[in-house]
């Protein structure tokens, strides 16, 4: 960890300075969100964290240790986005897994496709009756 | 006042401000925000300010809001 001090952004450092038991909020910028998410858990802080966590396979000993890390210092470290693990959706995806309710996956083709993708949400989103711009950065995916 | 409060770091998706929805009695309202300054900062300060703006169940989100220009992103 030390090598990684000299290129550490400020903030990570005033992270540090934060009182314990607070909690962190992170959402977007999912590149270096494993440093921040790190950062805020040796600060003693909770993680709500959006997914992903992660972006790189590379990072998944670096969210395993963070992971470790909090399940030691008892903190929690957590997707923020709750209703993904409702009852509801659980029901959903319990159901789409039984094949005597939902069947085979079909191949389909270029005519009739097998899978359809009808939602656009990460293209175009409304909140609360207001349209949501993504950010000029959203698009950039290098 | 409780003890426990939000740090928001870097607000980029409007996911964060989904957390403070409503108010929690377990949570402080103030909340410390480090973020550089730019749109996306404002973009969540806005819907925050809805939020504590709107007619029913406002909140009372109050921000200690960290915009330095030595803020940098990882």
């Amino acid at each position: 960890m030390a090598a990684r001090c000299a290129c550490r952004p400020r903030f990570l450092d005033r992270i540090r300075d934060e009182p314990p038991g607070g909690v962190a909020i992170f959402s977007g910028r999912n590149r270096g969100k494993i440093d921040r998410i790190i950062a805020a858990l040796e600060a003693g802080l909770h993680v709500l964290a959006d997914k992903p966590a992660i972006i790189e396979p590379a990072d998944l000993p670096r969210l395993e240790a963070a992971l470790t890390m909090a399940n030691e210092q008892q903190l929690v470290l957590a997707d923020m986005m709750t209703g993904r693990h409702n009852t509801l959706v659980r029901l959903l995806q319990a159901l789409r897994c039984d094949p005597e309710v939902f069947g085979d996956p079909i191949a389909g083709t270029g005519d009739e496709p097998g899978v359809l993708l009808s939602g656009v949400h990460y293209l175009r989103k409304v909140v609360a009756g207001l349209p949501n711009p993504r950010p000029a950065w959203y698009f950039d995916v290098t | 006042m409780p003890e426990t409060s939000l740090v928001v770091v870097d607000p980029g998706h409007f996911h964060a401000t989904l957390v403070q929805q409503q108010m929690y009695p377990e949570l402080s309202p103030v909340v410390r925000v480090y973020a550089p300054l730019g749109p996306d900062l404002i973009d969540y300060l806005s819907r925050i300010a809805r939020y504590n703006r709107r007619p029913q169940a406002a909140t009372d989100w109050r921000l200690d809001v960290h915009a330095g220009p030595d803020f940098s992103i990882g």
